[in-house]
């Protein structure tokens, strides 16, 4: 089950409605069956999984508070990062091994092991894991109440693709709900309806022009390549973005407050900046329990940039267990580590060229940049294998034609006249709305303190407009939300 | 409650119902406009009046094209409405009688046993649309989708045609918007059926006996027996008739098969297969072997006669209280008159002329000599005046007032071709 899908607009309604009818003690256990029930949708065997992760937390969290031993922390973490090393990796790590001893020229191949993956093991696990690092510091208590963590572990809305929550941030919650009052329940529906727009609107449209560019790129010259790139950052972030936006309305309608993923990020001015606003509750997971534990950036400056380097290597393996997503980290680490050495020289350039450092020309040229850089290694990201990368680049670099891509050459790419135009008006739709709230204008905010009769007609027209120019419904794949596979 | 929090609630439960009621009414004006509207212009009708239907006509686009509902009233005071559709399985076919059963309880139900050897239940997404989208969403309309389609986003997209439709917003324009706005109005005045107005001669097969039946079941057979369970326990009387139709040896097993199964339930049995109704050189539509009018009127008439003298069925034409039906046919026979101005071809003009609604004079070239035209002139009644100076064919056609409707001139060259307007 989706969030866009027939069953979770059947399924979602109704655990709304129980939770608001039914006694507030009750909530806990009813998101919990919920959860699980929803979780169930795409594997009876994972919720397996998922409870067997749930009480060795639980357990460990609970021996650790007792006696803070390592080698409990540590089988924690086996037993959390465990599973999802043997799900995702290690298939990819045997097929490395095998290539690298068929290359020496080493005994016969191991055999593979292909499990399947279960979904949203990336996000669970890394929360579970989460948890347990911060029971071992001491940073809080460990849950006493085996179904307040089993929900914190599984909270339906979050469990397939984050936000990564915090046991801070979300037990308190948990140990004393509190129901949605009206206007948080208007503010959760807005968002959820906002992640709609994005995924529907953007995102899938978005889609179907990458796919058929990247999915035939040897039969379009490079300009097309680069166009489907920029166009992929906007279906990556519609998508992506769109889920955050979709899970974190839908916990608000349930009142759970879920911790911010996204925050205008290609409005950043750099790289750093724009890691602080794309996917935050994995950069900041990253931060504090990979990055800080190596030294962060209290130490030699090589051994700051090396921290760096790893977070983003882990970070891109994360991923995926592909080394097209190696790569993509690597070029963010390798980014942030020539941003750094080129400072002094680039601050030393521009106090001679007198650039003053707060006009909007200055902080759009940056923008401008920082997007590119990021869009250049998104094409890492979505190219099938590190071989189809490399083949598209070589085909940018010597075949780009910028001329081939005028008039209607736009429209030989998946998408006809209206389609490409309406993902354009949508961009712009999008694109402002960011813009405001990047200048930290509060659009949920704003509308709510408006008239209520424009309030329901501007949402029912917003409503109206994802079900007429949204990509959904019978034909198309409306189960591919990007980081699902992660 | 306090005056205050009770006006803050009231203000919230005003609030969320005006957005309820501005999303469903986006929503159904989208459903309307957006809509493909083959299907609820075919069938619209008959969901929205109140007449009431003696006869429901069931089946595929054999049964669609192949019995005339108003020419039943016009000829037999028969109240019939034909809810064929085309490519239905009979399992659709099942499926839509008992939908159109909740809606006009018929007295008699006649289905076309044309598909009987199949053993599937789907049929083509497209025209299950064309089927099912007159029928608002019920849970009848439920199971028969789940009953028929297997998968999940075909029965979704059955259930919630928006989800397809949706995507039709490029080709909006301004008559789509007034069909959202006001609903679908080009509604059928043949009462479902269609008129399919060509000529084309076909040999004529060797038909099997009625005897020769198929001698293992199908997944048809079995909605033909649902059919027919259903009719008898619900007080409807089950008719199972065989359409002339061209079919393989395979195929006409089964539907003797499906007539005799029908026999032993107890349903009436109409077999116009066996019958020698159809003249092969001038009655079909085309090599599906599809009626033209010519062809249906003898089927429609062969129906007629049954359906009074064996089922007993009321003539309600001397009846003040089914005067409607006049109004209706008065629409039907404007219809036919502005089609048969729209036509092209000679064998087009005779086919449709057969309707009773037309006389036609034609005169000829002596050697004039189009088999299929000077028969289809003699199965009117037309004697053709022979004229040396004059093109090949002239056609004059009038309506019943002696207006002239049709004057148009025809050369042979490879094939008779229209020359000038007359």
């Amino acid at each position: 089950m989706v969030f866009n899908s027939y069953g979770f607009l059947l399924f979602f309604p109704s655990v709304l409605l129980l939770t608001r009818v039914c006694p507030l003690k009750w909530r806990n256990g009813l998101l919990l069956l919920a959860s699980y029930l929803f979780y169930a949708s795409w594997g009876k065997r994972w919720c397996v999984l998922l409870l067997g992760i749930t009480i060795l937390v639980y357990v460990l969290g609970l021996l650790l508070e007792r006696k803070r031993r390592k080698y409990l922390f540590l089988l924690g973490l086996l037993g959390t990062l465990g599973a999802l090393l043997a799900f995702k990796y290690l298939d990819f790590g045997l097929y490395s091994l095998n290539a690298l001893l068929a290359k020496l020229g080493l005994g016969a191949p191991l055999p593979r092991v292909s499990l399947l993956q279960p979904a949203g093991i990336s996000f669970f696990t890394f929360q579970a894991a989460g948890y347990l690092i911060d029971v071992y510091k001491g940073k809080y208590k460990p849950e006493k109440n085996f179904l307040r963590l089993a929900l914190f572990v599984s909270f339906f809305p979050q469990i397939l693709s984050g936000p990564i929550g915090r046991g801070d941030q979300l037990l308190p919650q948990y140990e004393k709900p509190q129901k949605a009052d009206f206007s948080q329940l208007r503010r959760g529906f807005l968002i959820l309806t906002w992640g709609f727009f994005l995924k529907l609107c953007i995102a899938d449209r978005a889609a179907i022009l990458v796919n058929t560019v990247y999915g035939s790129y040897e039969s379009y010259s490079g300009i097309f390549l680069v166009f489907a790139t920029l166009v992929y950052a906007l279906q990556i972030y519609g998508d992506f973005a769109g889920y955050s936006y979709m899970a974190i309305g839908a916990a608000e309608m349930l009142g759970i407050h879920l911790p911010k993923n996204f925050d205008t990020p290609y409005f950043a001015q750099s790289i750093q900046e724009f890691w602080r606003r794309w996917h935050i509750s994995l950069s900041t997971w990253f931060r504090d329990y990979v990055y800080f534990p190596l030294g962060g950036s209290r130490c030699a400056v090589w051994k700051k940039y090396r921290n760096v380097l790893i977070v983003f290597l882990v970070s891109g393996l994360w991923h995926g267990a592909m080394w097209n997503f190696v790569v993509w980290g690597a070029i963010h680490g390798l980014y942030q580590i020539f941003g750094g050495i080129t400072k002094p020289l680039r601050e030393k350039m521009l106090n001679a060229l007198r650039v003053d450092r707060e006009t909007a020309s200055y902080r759009l040229f940056r923008m401008a940049l920082t997007f590119l850089l990021v869009d250049f290694v998104w094409l890492f990201f979505r190219a099938d294998g590190l071989g189809a990368a490399i083949a598209m680049l070589r085909v940018i670099f010597t075949n780009l034609t910028p001329t081939a891509l005028v008039g209607e050459a736009f429209y030989t790419m998946g998408l006809d006249r209206q389609e490409f135009w309406a993902l354009l008006l949508c961009t712009g739709g999008m694109t402002l709305i960011d813009a405001l709230r990047y200048r930290g204008h509060g659009i949920t905010e704003w509308f709510g303190r408006q008239n209520w009769l424009f309030r329901e007609l501007a949402l029912a027209a917003f409503m109206l407009i994802i079900i007429t120019f949204g990509t959904w419904g019978n034909g198309f794949d409306a189960s591919s939300f990007i980081y699902f596979k992660f | 409650m306090h005056p205050a929090s009770f006006i803050s609630s009231f203000k919230r439960v005003i609030s969320v119902l005006v957005l309820l009621v501005l999303v469903i009414s986006g929503v159904l004006f989208l459903s309307r406009a957006l809509a493909i509207t083959d299907g609820p212009e075919k069938n619209g009708a008959f969901l929205r009046d109140d007449r009431q239907y003696d006869v429901l006509l069931f089946g595929s686009s054999h049964m669609v094209n192949g019995i005339y509902p108003m020419e039943l009233w016009k000829n037999y005071g028969i109240t019939a409405y034909d809810l064929g559709g085309h490519g239905a399985s009979l399992a659709a076919s099942y499926w839509e009688m008992r939908l159109a059963v909740e809606k006009h309880k018929p007295k008699v139900a006649v289905l076309d046993v044309l598909f009987a050897g199949s053993d599937y239940t789907e049929m083509e997404m497209g025209l299950a649309h064309e089927l099912f989208d007159p029928y608002p969403l019920s849970r009848l309309k439920i199971q028969a989708v789940r009953d028929i389609f297997a998968n999940e986003g075909d029965r979704m997209e059955l259930l919630f045609p928006l989800d397809v439709y949706h995507n039709r917003w490029k080709e909006l324009d301004t008559e789509m918007v007034e069909r959202g706005l006001e609903g679908f109005r080009n509604l059928s005045t043949e009462k479902g059926a269609q008129t399919r107005v060509e000529v084309y001669p076909l040999e004529q097969a060797p038909l099997l006996d009625p005897s020769d039946c198929l001698e293992k079941t199908s997944v048809a057979l079995g909605y033909v027996e649902r059919f027919v369970t259903y009719c008898l326990e619900n007080d409807i009387t089950p008719v199972l008739t065989y359409l002339p139709c061209q079919i393989s040896e395979e195929w006409q097993r089964a539907c003797n098969a499906a007539l005799r199964l029908g026999e032993q339930l107890g349903a009436e049995i109409l077999n116009m297969q066996n019958m020698n109704l159809i003249d092969y050189a001038i009655d079909w539509y085309d090599d599906g072997s599809h009626l033209n009018p010519s062809g249906a009127l003898r089927t429609t008439a062969c129906m007629g006669s049954f359906l009074q003298n064996q089922l007993g069925l009321v003539d309600y034409r001397q009846d003040a209280a089914y005067s409607v039906w006049y109004d209706d046919y008065a629409a039907y026979v404007a219809c036919q008159m502005e089609r048969m101005k729209e036509l092209s071809t000679a064998g087009q003009l005779l086919s449709l002329s057969a309707l009773d609604l037309f006389t036609v004079e034609a005169t000829i070239s002596p050697d004039f000599s189009d088999q299929t035209v000077l028969h289809q002139l003699q199965s009117l009644g037309v004697t053709p005046a022979i004229r040396k100076d004059g093109p090949d064919l002239e056609l004059i056609i009038r309506d019943t007032q002696g207006n002239e409707l049709v004057h148009k001139c025809f050369e042979t060259e490879t094939t008779l071709t229209e020359t000038v307007e007359a």
